[in-house]
């Protein structure tokens, strides 16, 4: 009777450090699932200052003047390549992170317009760069004409759409930045939730399991007393 | 022992399988998106049963054919349809696909999509653009057959009364001014019915393919005729339903007194026509999402796309309506 009784005290004691491990398992996993998608709320969120640096940097470039560095730069200096390139480099590293179907789904449609966004500043580069060639003959032509006046003036409306194009796309990927963010949210809801369920699951197992280790105490106990009377 | 044993490592094969299914299986669910068909769509507006059995029609065979679908509604507005477009052109869509509003308007931002490298698929209406390269494909009715089938019809029923003779006083309830559907149904039409001068065309205004605009307009209509009015030609079912409810207010008897053509063949006017107060109904079906999708896959793939895609359709009457109802889902 008493080996039995031990046999069901180890059960219990094995089953309790076992139920105990993988809680403790799930709760480090669920903490680090809550720094990733922390890390990915980051890591998105650090996609807006970089695109309003690159609206400015391409306004400095159409505007010939950045009045950060207080004089005239060209589109080379403007950086905008490299600000892209950390933009698709962040798209990457979230997407790398992510198991979600719909949220990889949202990260290539962001990817998707990144590359818009890049083929429209390369339009804008290759008007930029027509209209300094055009400048420079005409100033070899016709050397203090108004001619170059005039023709700065013809390139104003093409500037001013392809720049608003640009805008417009920017607008696009900070709205699917916040759609992301939506969806990052609404997963780190269903991470708590699914945390909250597992926590009471264990706190019930652990209840039982409790008062199963009390009475088989109690059982040894009395067992253990009644031999020593006999 | 050995039995025992035979049993233990059987459990244990048991539970490593089901461990390893239900890793495979949360792979599955994981999923990659690499290699999805991003499809970006425009619908007009999400107005009357044979829009919305569209958007469904659409939604459903995305699903199927496994094709992410981005959709996009432009409510009857030409310009938020474009700006929707535009979006979708910046989001990079493998395929952009759009039903137009109006007939013109859109070479700009069909240039936009080209440059992008954006194949785009025209669906249910026409569209005038100056280079028809850049669409690749249209699916849909032939709207202009669709007027032309109406005046058949009615050319037919009228030889059927021995009333080929007598002059006909016709009414026309028109979709939406510039829509597709409103001006090449009205071109069909009349194309037959110019060829017949005891046909008079009284009245012809929109009533926005709405039912309680089509009620008011055929109201006003039988006010301004004193009700001298044989036939009521609508451009959509519900303006036609529309109608019906005027003429009875009017107390006249629709579908006896008064010959009730719509289009579309929708539900309720299977039923009106089951009722003796419709007479006919030209078929514009709105289940255009398989053949949506199949164009795309073929577009996504390289093949070959026809430049135009007319959809199967059927006139029902007072012949074959009761048939056809049990069948009809919208």
């Amino acid at each position: 009777m008493k080996s039995r009784i031990i046999f069901l005290a180890i059960v219990l004691a094995v089953g309790a450090l076992t139920a105990n491990l993988l809680f403790l398992r799930y709760s480090v996993g669920c903490r680090a699932e809550h720094a990733t998608i922390t890390k990915r709320i980051d890591l998105v969120q650090g996609i807006k200052p970089r695109l309003d640096g690159l609206e400015k940097a391409i306004w400095g470039v159409i505007s010939i003047y950045d009045p950060l560095q207080g004089r005239k730069v060209g589109f080379q200096e403007s950086g905008h390549h490299q600000i892209i390139q950390e933009i698709v480099e962040r798209i990457n590293e979230v997407s790398d992170m992510v198991d979600q179907k719909d949220m990889k789904l949202q990260m290539d449609i962001l990817r998707r317009s990144v590359t818009s966004l890049a083929r429209r500043t390369d339009v804008i580069r290759e008007k930029f760069e027509l209209k300094r060639m055009d400048e420079e003959s005409t100033e070899l032509l016709f050397p203090g004409s108004d001619q170059l006046t005039m023709l700065s003036e013809s390139y104003v409306d093409e500037m001013e759409k392809a720049t608003e194009q640009i805008r417009f796309v920017i607008n696009v990927i900070n709205n699917n930045l916040d759609k992301y963010l939506l969806l990052e949210l609404a997963q780190m809801q269903r991470e708590d939730e699914k945390w909250k369920k597992q926590r009471q699951g264990a706190v019930k197992l652990h209840f039982v399991a409790g008062a199963l280790a009390l009475i088989t105490a109690l059982l040894l106990l009395r067992e253990t007393f009644r031999l020593k009377v006999a | 022992m050995e039995r025992f044993m035979g049993k233990k490592a059987g459990l244990v094969l048991c539970g490593l399988l089901v461990l390893a299914f239900f890793c495979a299986a949360e792979t599955l669910v994981q999923g990659d998106t690499q290699g999805d068909i991003i499809l970006g769509f425009v619908q007009v507006s999400a107005e009357g049963t044979w829009r919305m059995t569209n958007t469904k029609s659409i939604k459903k065979a995305a699903e199927e054919a496994g094709i992410h679908l981005i959709f996009r509604e432009g409510e009857n507005n030409y310009s938020n349809q474009i700006k929707e477009m535009r979006e979708l052109i910046a989001m990079g869509v493998d395929v952009l696909a759009f039903s137009p509003s109006q007939v013109d308007v859109w070479d700009s931002v069909l240039e936009e999509a080209r440059d992008a490298g954006i194949p785009v698929i025209v669906l249910d209406r026409a569209i005038n653009v100056t280079d028809s390269s850049l669409y690749l494909t249209h699916i849909g009715s032939d709207m202009i057959e669709e007027g032309r089938r109406a005046a058949r019809w009615l050319l037919a029923y009228m030889k059927t009364r021995k009333r080929e003779q007598d002059e006909i006083r016709v009414a026309i309830l028109e979709g939406v001014q510039g829509s597709t559907p409103a001006v090449h149904r009205n071109q069909g039409f009349l194309e037959i019915l110019d060829q017949y001068p005891q046909y008079k065309i009284v009245q012809s205004e929109p009533a926005n393919y709405i039912f309680s605009k089509g009620e008011e307009v055929m109201s006003k209509f039988l006010h301004l005729e004193d009700g001298k009015i044989d036939v009521v030609f609508a451009h959509n079912d519900e303006m036609a339903l529309g109608a019906i409810e005027a003429i009875k207010k009017f107390g006249k008897q629709p579908g006896t007194d008064i010959v009730v053509i719509g289009v579309d063949a929708i539900k309720k006017a299977l039923e009106a026509i089951m009722k003796g107060e419709m007479n006919c109904s030209v078929e514009c079906s709105p289940l255009l999402g398989p053949q949506l999708m199949e164009a795309v896959r073929d577009v996504v793939k390289g093949r070959p796309v026809p430049k135009r895609v007319v959809t199967v359709e059927y006139d029902y009457d007072e012949t074959n309506a009761a048939q056809e109802f049990p069948n009809r889902t919208y």
